[in-house]
């Protein structure tokens, strides 16, 4: 492939990468106060709730996939550590 | 596998309720089976201890084994026959947790019969704006030890650097946001011992082989946002996207999502799926005409499609007994690849198996 087309594909995928970010974010000046927070004190809405599957998952990915990186540790905010 | 679970609740009871009569110790144990039609099978096993003694601070560790049998293409290729290892991995980390913040060091050590690798790493996070906002960054920092099997003479080195920043946001009451960016530094023997490349002789004609040849340094970079959101009711949907990009020349986006149902208090169903495309490197080849500064036959650096989906079945009983917590979950995950330049293989289908269990003193 040459280098030119190979540049505007990774130009494109972060690109769409940035602007997903963007449209999930422009919510994020609502302030959220503690007492509405039930849902995303789930465990379903932290970052990494299984954290012990997903290092067996990243593992199968880091070894079979020529990229890296992305993953989260960070959680959600809740105030719920 | 009974044995087993009795084995991990026996561990749990015995060695840890002495000392969780004034802390909080948690147990976990999860087995997988990875098994492809590339004549791949392998075994992880891992357990994981954590213990809070003091308020706020914890130690912990887990010891993983992976037990790999194989007979791949890329196996033959290299003119041997179906081989078996073991890979041991052993980690303790310390750290500290607050309702604002969060730090942690960790080493891990890994042997397996030629390679042995030691890890090192920090990770901090800080919530702001009355927990509206969390930013981590952490760093890790590898030295690796690459041998070859029945070959003395062989001893390389690779060294890791690895930065990521992550940023989660509360968006609204019932979605969160995050955005995590990850550089990582390769420098040192990246290359497989055991891989050839096969290319035509510039004079005879003829197939020569050489060993496989990668550049010494390699950048990679990796920008992911993730999307929680409560639907309705107990149903949740988790959704990430990836970009990546490296001075190979690897360029490949990941999106996956995963469908979460709580059908009870205590149980969850989760159906996820995960889609992967990658270019090949740029000095990648299906077959040289000639030899070349870097040549590989590697087909992880050569283009292709994946896909993965399956059913995650989870439990969480909070206050059972003796227990704070007993937790469990099975998962059954199927998969394929495409590739799209690689000639000794063109598809490969395989399944993934796991079982964790999990309690908390």
């Amino acid at each position: 492939m040459p280098p030119r087309t190979r540049s505007r594909r990774a130009i494109r995928a972060l690109g769409c990468t940035a602007l997903f970010g963007a449209l999930l974010s422009q919510a994020a000046c609502t302030h959220v106060p503690a007492y509405n927070r039930a849902w995303i004190a789930k465990p379903a809405m932290q970052a990494d709730p299984h954290p012990q599957a997903s290092e067996l998952e990243h593992h199968v990915f880091e070894y079979r996939e020529g990229s890296t990186g992305g993953t989260s540790t960070v959680g959600g905010g809740c105030g719920c550590n | 596998m009974l044995a087993w679970a009795r084995s991990l609740a026996l561990l749990t009871i015995v060695v840890a309720r002495p000392l969780a009569a004034q802390s909080v110790v948690e147990a976990d144990a999860r087995t997988g089976i990875y098994e492809d039609t590339d004549a791949t099978r392998i075994i992880t096993t891992t357990a994981k201890l954590k213990v809070s003694p003091i308020e706020q601070f914890y130690v912990g560790g887990h010891y993983l084994a992976d037990v790999v049998s194989s007979a791949s293409v890329d196996v033959v290729s290299a003119a041997t026959e179906r081989w078996e290892e073991t890979r041991h991995e052993g980690q303790g980390t310390l750290g500290y947790r607050d309702a604002d913040r969060a730090a942690s060091a960790s080493y891990i050590y890994s042997v397996e019969n030629d390679w042995r690798s030691h890890t090192g790493s920090i990770a901090l996070s800080h919530d702001a704006f009355d927990h509206q906002l969390t930013v981590g960054l952490s760093g890790a920092f590898g030295y690796n030890e690459v041998g070859r099997a029945d070959d003395l003479t062989f001893d390389e080195r690779m060294l890791t650097g690895t930065g990521h920043l992550e940023i989660a946001i509360v968006a609204s009451p019932e979605d969160v946001v995050g955005f995590t960016y990850s550089f990582n530094h390769v420098s040192g023997y990246q290359a497989s011992p055991y891989r050839y490349v096969r290319f035509a002789g510039a004079l005879s004609g003829a197939t020569l082989a050489t060993a496989e040849r990668v550049p010494d340094e390699r950048a990679r970079n990796a920008l992911a946002a993730r999307w929680h959101r409560h639907l309705v009711g107990q149903t949740f949907l988790r959704s990430q996207a990836r970009a990546y990009l490296d001075n190979w020349g690897v360029v490949s986006g990941t999106i996956g999502t995963e469908l979460v149902q709580g059908l009870v208090d205590v149980l969850e169903l989760g159906v996820f799926a995960r889609g992967y495309l990658q270019s090949g490197a740029r000095f990648y080849r299906g077959a040289y005409a000639e030899e070349r500064t870097f040549m590989t036959s590697d087909r992880e650096l050569s283009p292709f499609v994946d896909a993965f989906g399956g059913l995650r079945f989870g439990f969480d009983v909070k206050e059972a007994g003796p227990f704070r917590s007993l937790r469990g979950d099975l998962k059954g995950t199927g998969f394929l690849f495409h590739y799209f330049d690689y000639p000794l293989l063109s598809d490969r289908y395989g399944v993934i198996a796991e079982l964790g269990l999990g309690a908390s003193l």
